[in-house]
């Protein structure tokens, strides 16, 4: 029975990275003032 | 029941730290080698793949490596959970030592093989397709080649290929797979031009723990404390040496400096060629193999300077030929003087040996080409593989990772 809740839990981990890595666009992480700051570094 | 050995036990697990040692090593020699704007995500890439295989290991990779085999390919599920591996050895493997203890060693060697890989595509490489890629290529490509070769019942072990710590399942698969993933992602904007390392301290801080660690790696691949272990430790650090010896010299003579970089590509390089044979050769067919390689692999780099694949960190030329001269070397110095349990190579009138030998890197080049390939397809039919092109000019730190590495 842990097995097959430790390796549900880890497959939920997976489909949650993939969900996020099909959704996310990471450079909304990046504000505009890091942009302006790395741009002129 | 098998009988422990307390000082064989304790020197597996301790070679298990050593190991896994290597990977944030890796990110560190890795790392110093990146522009500053990517020695975050660079960094990050072996750290997660040590948690994620780590995992994965666990869960499904062990038993499809060394769990009872079936028809030489792939291991079944007895395994899965780690079911059934525990305090008791299984004499499979080593008799001496707790099974978990076998398992646990060989986890460290599943999580830094990806993690090898992440060199060439460094500084352009989507954190999410990572990450699927790593569980992907792990399960798919690593799992198969660690049971063929070391499984109990592997097809090329059956046959009697030699590969003591990893020459063919570790550098051979992670740097034909590197070169593969820098082909399909496609080189860096500015490809071409100067991308200087931004930390050369780091670089070198780096390749000392990876070092460090492959004692654990060589030495703990004998699974006893004894005189082989003994034997494999002295063999990996005189390769290592002598690589970094024969590198510096080339690049004294080409380059007119002996560059500190030199050093240490070339003593990974020796590292990398002494893992198939560390058990199997003598000392000083070690300073050959480690002399030979960086050689082999300082050409294969330059050589890939010409080539229109951007492998970052030049993972193929140093880990997929280094491999490659290491595994077909250890057909040729292989001595059961060293190693009763292995076989004579072609020096010792045993040229079978050397077929062996290429038979098995053949093998393990053309299905890592293959499935590396399919895996790369998988993973782009979900998501991007690549960051845009402004992420790519920000740096993977800020913009995978919403992070910066140093203070301004």
């Amino acid at each position: 029975m842990d097995i097959v809740l430790a390796l549900g839990s880890f497959l939920a981990l997976v489909a949650t990275w993939v969900a996020i890595g099909r959704r996310a666009e990471p450079l909304q992480l990046v504000t505009a003032l890091e942009e302006e700051r790395l741009d002129a570094a | 029941m098998e009988k422990l050995n307390a000082g064989d036990t304790a020197w597996v697990l301790i070679s298990a730290a050593l190991v896994m040692l290597m990977t944030p090593g890796l990110g560190f020699f890795y790392g110093g080698l990146v522009r500053q704007k990517n020695v975050l995500s660079t960094l990050m890439h072996s750290f997660f793949a040590l948690c994620v295989i780590s995992v994965q290991w666990v869960l499904w990779g062990y038993t499809l490596a060394f769990g009872p085999d079936w028809h030489g390919v792939i291991g079944t599920f007895a395994f899965l959970g780690f079911n059934g591996v525990g305090a008791a050895p299984n004499p499979d493997y080593a008799a001496t030592i707790p099974h978990a203890a076998f398992a646990l060693f060989q986890m460290m060697f599943a999580v830094i093989t990806p993690a090898l890989i992440t060199g060439a595509f460094a500084e352009r490489k989507r954190f999410a397709a990572f990450v699927l890629f790593t569980i992907l290529w792990a399960t798919l490509v690593y799992d198969p080649i660690a049971h063929w070769v070391w499984g109990h019942g592997g097809w090329l072990a059956s046959l009697g290929a030699l590969d003591f710590a990893g020459g063919t399942v570790v550098h051979i698969s992670s740097g034909v797979a590197a070169l593969v993933a820098a082909w399909v992602l496609g080189p860096r904007i500015g490809s071409g031009k100067e991308h200087a390392p931004h930390d050369r301290t780091m670089m070198l801080l780096g390749a000392s723990l990876v070092w460090f660690g492959w004692f654990g790696f060589n030495a703990g691949s004998a699974l006893a404390a004894n005189g082989l272990a003994a034997i494999a430790f002295v063999n990996t650090n005189v390769a290592a040496a002598m690589g970094a010896l024969a590198w510096m010299t080339i690049a004294w003579w080409r380059e007119g400096a002996p560059s500190v970089t030199s050093v240490a590509a070339g003593s990974i390089a020796g590292l990398i060629a002494i893992t198939p044979a560390a058990g199997y050769v003598t000392p000083a067919a070690a300073i050959l193999i480690g002399g030979i390689a960086a050689v082999g692999c300082y050409i294969a780099v330059r050589f890939r300077e010409r080539m229109h694949v951007d492998d970052a960190l030049d993972v193929f030329p140093v880990h997929g030929i280094g491999g490659t001269i290491g595994a077909l070397l250890t057909g040729v110095f292989a001595t059961t003087a060293i190693n009763a349990a292995g076989s004579n190579g072609l020096l010792y009138g045993n040229p079978r040996q050397l077929l062996i030998q290429l038979l098995a890197v053949a093998v393990v080049w053309v299905y890592t080409g293959v499935m590396t390939y399919a895996v790369l397809k998988i993973v782009t039919s979900i998501m991007p593989l690549r960051v845009t092109e402004r992420e790519e000019q920000l740096g993977l730190d800020v913009s995978q990772h919403a992070e910066a590495a140093y203070a301004r």
